[in-house]
């Protein structure tokens, strides 16, 4: 019989691809999908290794696995740390744009433009150390020197006259913006800054580049560099975080699904995917009860649920005992054969081994 | 949108009963996401010919959305957790503890009586993992093992296992069928209740049941095999059943006790909310793996699928009546029954609690997703009460969640028969019989007198109050022990008459299952009754409602078992024992 | 508490119907039948809701946690969503 592509290529996938293979590739997924697990799976799989290159020392006496992972250990620790501390004063300013914690500002002279009526409006806004602040720092003055813009003259010009007027040194207005810069968010603290009435544009150009200027006198950086981001993708929700149900559910779906898929890909033993494990078969078989290496088998409900874990070899041996009545397949109440499914199985396994030695005749060859 | 709800209910009655009875010979998780998607397409290609764009975009959502997640999660808990159990050995230390109870002045008797119940103990979500697991076991007593058990006194012990097996699923924490209902009820109607309102009817039923089971089998099983009078083997020359447990065995069986014990009191640590059921046996059962050393492989081998595909593939069937509107097609019906003088609510309500004994599927909790919100909705639409709704929502779970036993599709109950080496069908009458004349009813009455009065809020307060007085205690009592004495009669009486010919048996049958049909009606009418004027209608209408009701329903069953009284060969193994 | 005596007797009741069933019909034998019905029965109790037992009053929101995953899961998702605008 002419095998199906498909059927080809999932079976070579099968072949392939033996469990701890597919249970990474169902992690990675899953990491993708839920942030939430990522720190954790990730780390189930460092365990996993440490336990694994432990075993290999013990028996090789060969320590360089765990002294590779112990290093990728210090190594994950030190690029942590360096993107938390990036995070910890990305959070820490933006927590300053967003809520009512201070800025924490740098002191000297610092310059922005906005689009005013008549073209850019010029700022300087100079930040000096006062000792009052909680961060220390408070804008001294806002300037604005008519010479770097053109509303001379204008309605705008004489509006950012008395802008840089209002905002001189030691002025209750500059007063009363450095309280707003503390206690509430930025954006609110520059709403306070006085709109010139009929001058509403250039008012508000004179707003913006303000807020440009603190935001440039800002000790931070405002963005997470593509380092941290890349490190906090499998990093940022932290156990703390973690749903426990989350986890619980996606554990339990990644076994479930791990251990079915493996009837499916296998031609001919799908169909054990649907057994209900009501052993009508059993009642059915001549055989029905085998004792194999010391274990008690349900015959031949344990062979179809052992095609469908992928454990050929058990069916293997199992298949043994069949007599090949077909007696359980009449009485299967939805018509799984158990012979058929496990003459599959022993043949899948045949075909891998085969595959196996000549892969390996082929290896030797080469080397 | 009439016409195409009536497309889609016809085809989804249509599969199911077609696979019932064997013409469609594919599992019915298959059949069911085979009408999903044929729904799905008509919808789509319906509302694409009527321009309905609002709805085409919303068919896809709602058929998903139907989906419970957190019965499924919970019963994908629960059977992680039994397979963990199985492989650690948990099942092998249970079978010693219980074989050493025989040693204390429990005695034998008080030693199977236990064992029938240990499902009812272990609370797992599915009966068949426990079955699978404690079968063997109870051979062991049999003629073929130590030969304590006379072959019918083995069939009788089997038959009440697997009744107790069978219905354990529904008052399970761990994603038992019932949290469905519960639910439902708790989200509207008792906003406190959802931590358990039917656990208490479910339990109650669910002993009388059993020993019902085992009256049953044991009336009929005399009637076939008069002449097995003596034992087989003498009980002191018999092999006694041999059990090796090793420390990881009781280890895993003490880390589940906890488990379970912290499952059900955890909702009293309000801080603790958060950690659902599902964790905890995860945890627990993470716990088993590397105590006990456990590996993935033997714990897959003991874990059932079948209960959690049902689960979904039930939920999406479901989910593909709603879109389309075949929910409410089959809420007209229903409702068109209801105006049926002859069979009124009551009626309607009787055969609604029966539904899922009528359609026996391989697991309860398909046809669950279909029929809870059905009768919430039709209750309140024909104005019932919410405690009546809370009545006949009890009695509706306790046969729903017995209904695989008696499936030819693989239900559980195959699993006993399998195992008794009887041909198919053998118990599945006794099993519909307990499930239609026993337990719905008593379901009933101990909602009615007991469970609701905790759950009931007092009106002018809004409080949770506690109304139960000795005279309802007196009332439950009386009232279990009048259904319970009517249906031994019935028992009695149908096992006089039947005979080896199965024509004959079938009518007996038939007609025995007529009277526990009205049984069941009376009963139910009574309990609804017994609230308040059910839909305006007075005491006799409506106890002549629930009687032609329950005949109905019962006649439908009936005809939908295939019986057979023709039980396990005894002269087979006799003979295979002294060979 | 009403819950817990209905168990019992019930629990005595079927122990006694389920030894009877069962063909043991000496007096020690249905006694010991039903000492195993009123065990079971006194365990079961004990396993149920504790509402069962009739308490009084309820704090509030109590039982809601059962469906209570179901909505953290979309919870989790939804507050990822708003942290990260
Ligand atoms: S075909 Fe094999 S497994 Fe099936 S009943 Fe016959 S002997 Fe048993
Ligand atoms: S009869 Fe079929 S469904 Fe039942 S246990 Fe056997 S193979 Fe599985």
């Amino acid at each position: 019989m002419e095998t199906a592509w498909y059927n080809r290529w999932l079976e070579a996938f099968a072949a392939k691809a033996s469990r701890p293979w597919r249970l990474a590739a169902f992690t990675f997924l899953i990491s993708l999908l839920y942030p939430g697990t990522r720190f954790f799976l990730l780390a189930v799989i460092f365990i996993v290794l440490v336990v694994k290159s432990v075993e290999y020392g013990v028996k090789n006496g060969k320590w360089w696995g765990l002294k590779a992972l112990i290093g990728v250990f210090l190594f994950s620790c030190l690029v942590y740390a360096a993107a938390a501390a990036e995070a910890y004063r990305v959070a820490r300013y933006r927590r300053a744009l967003g809520d009512t914690i201070p800025l924490d500002l740098k002191t000297g002279i610092y310059e922005a433009e906005a689009d005013g009526a008549r073209g850019p409006v010029h700022v300087q806004v100079e930040i000096i150390e006062t000792g009052l602040s909680p961060t220390g720092n408070l804008i001294h003055r806002i300037d604005s020197p008519l010479e770097l813009h053109r509303e001379t003259g204008s309605i705008g010009g004489n509006a950012i006259k008395e802008l840089n007027y209002r905002y001189r040194p030691g002025t209750e207005k500059i007063r009363a913006l450095n309280k707003d810069l503390i206690t509430r968010r930025l954006d609110q603290a520059m709403d306070s800054i006085d709109g010139i009435t009929g001058a509403t544009l250039t008012s508000r150009a004179y707003r913006k580049a303000v807020k440009t200027a603190i935001i440039k006198a800002h000790r931070t950086p405002k963005k997470l560099s593509t380092f941290t981001h890349f490190v906090y993708f499998f990093l940022k929700n932290e156990i703390s975080k973690i749903s426990f149900n989350t986890l619980a559910i996606i554990f339990i779906l990644i076994v479930f699904f791990d251990y079915t898929l493996q009837g499916l890909l296998v031609r001919g033993t799908g169909q054990a995917v649907s057994c209900m494990n009501c052993q009508t078969c059993v009642g059915a078989c001549p055989v029905k009860r085998v004792e194999l290496d010391g274990k008690e088998y349900a015959f031949p409900m344990d062979m179809v649920l052992a095609a469908r874990l992928g454990d050929y070899e058990l069916v293997k041996k199992l298949s043994w005992f069949c007599v090949g009545c077909a007696k359980c397949s009449g009485k299967c109440p939805i018509g799984i054969s158990a012979p058929s499914v496990a003459s599959a199985g022993v043949r899948f396994l045949k075909a891998r081994e085969a595959e196996k030695e000549k892969a390996d005749a082929g290896g030797g060859r080469h080397g | 949108m009439e016409i195409l709800g009536t497309i889609t209910l016809l085809i989804f009655i249509v599969t199911l009963v077609a696979t019932l009875l064997g013409w469609i010979k594919m599992p019915v998780q298959t059949v069911l996401i085979g009408i999903t998607l044929v729904n799905i397409v008509l919808a789509l290609i319906f509302f694409g010919l009527q321009g309905m764009a609002d709805e085409l975009r919303l068919v896809p959502a709602d058929v998903i959305g139907r989906i419970i997640l957190h019965p499924v999660t919970a019963l994908l808990g629960g059977l992680f957790m039994g397979g963990v159990l199985g492989a650690a050995g948990g099942f092998e230390a249970i079978k010693a503890i219980v074989n050493r109870l025989r040693k204390t002045p429990l005695g034998l008797a008080g030693t199977l009586v236990i064992l029938i119940n240990i499902p009812l103990i272990t609370m797992l979500p599915c009966g068949r993992i426990i079955a699978a697991a404690l079968l063997p076991l109870l051979f062991m007593f049999g003629p073929e093992g130590s030969g304590t058990l006379r072959k019918t006194q083995l069939i009788v012990f089997i038959a009440a296992f697997a009744r107790n097996s069978f219905g354990s699923c529904g008052p399970s924490p761990v994603g038992g069928v019932a949290q469905i209902a519960e639910g439902t009820l708790g989200g509207a109607t008792f906003p406190d209740a959802a931590a358990g309102i039917l656990r208490g009817p479910q339990v109650f039923s669910l002993m009388i049941g059993t020993a019902f089971m085992a009256l049953f089998i044991r009336f009929v099983t005399k009637r076939l095999y008069p002449e097995d009078t003596v034992q087989i083997k003498d009980r002191e020359g018999g092999v006694e059943p041999e059990i090796k447990v090793n420390w990881k065995g009781y280890t895993s069986l003490i880390i589940f006790a906890l488990a379970l014990l912290t499952a059900t009191f955890i909702s009293f640590i309000p801080s603790l909310k958060f950690i659902t059921v599902q964790a905890i046996f995860v945890a627990a059962s993470i716990l088993i793996i590397i105590v006990c050393r456990v590996s993935l492989g033997d714990l897959m081998t003991g874990i059932i699928l079948m209960p959690a595909t049902a689960m979904v593939a039930g939920f999406l069937a479901a989910g593909s009546l709603y879109p389309t509107g075949g929910m409410q097609v089959l809420q007209s019906i229903f409702k068109g029954l209801a105006a049926f003088p002859l069979l009124g609510v009551v009626g309607t309500l009787v055969i609604l609690v029966q539904a899922q004994t009528i359609l026996p599927l391989s697991c309860s909790r398909i046809l669950t997703a279909v029929f809870v919100p059905l009768i919430y909705v039709f209750g309140k639409g024909v104005g019932l009460t919410d405690l009546q709704i809370g009545i006949v929502m009890a009695a509706y779970i306790i046969n729903a969640t017995t209904s695989c036993a008696p499936s030819p599709l693989g239900g559980a109950g195959m699993m006993a028969e399998g195992q008794l080496r009887a041909e198919t069908g053998y118990l599945k009458g006794a099993f519909s019989f307990t499930s239609l004349a026993v337990m719905a009813p008593l379901a009933a009455v101990f909602m009615r007198f007991i469970t609701l009065d905790v759950f009931a809020r007092n009106p002018q307060t809004g409080q949770m109050m506690f109304t139960a007085t000795w005279g309802h205690l007196g009332q439950t009592i009386l009232w279990s022990l009048v259904i319970m004495a009517a249906a031994y009669g019935l028992i009695v009486v149908m096992s006089r008459l039947i005979t080896a010919s199965l024509g004959r048996n079938r009518k007996v049958l038939i007609a025995s299952f007529g009277l526990g049909g009205v049984l069941c009606g009376i009963s139910l009418a009574l309990a609804l009754r017994l609230g308040e004027p059910v839909a305006g209608t007075s005491l006799g209408v409506s106890l002549v409602q629930g009687i032609i009701g329950g005949i109905i329903a019962a006649v439908l069953i009936a005809l939908m078992i295939q019986v057979s009284f023709a039980g396990p060969p005894l002269k087979e193994n006799v003979q295979a024992v002294e060979g | 508490m009403f819950t817990f005596i209905v168990f019992i007797i019930a629990g005595a009741l079927t122990g006694l119907i389920t030894t009877y069933a069962l063909d043991m019909k000496t007096r020690k034998e249905l006694a010991q039948g039903t000492r195993g019905g009123v065990i079971r029965a006194k365990i079961r109790a004990l396993l149920g809701p504790k509402k069962m037992s009739g308490r009084r009053g309820a704090s509030p929101g109590r039982a809601s946690h059962r469906l209570a995953p179901t909505k953290e899961i979309w919870q989790t998702k939804n507050k990822k969503k708003t942290s990260r605008r």
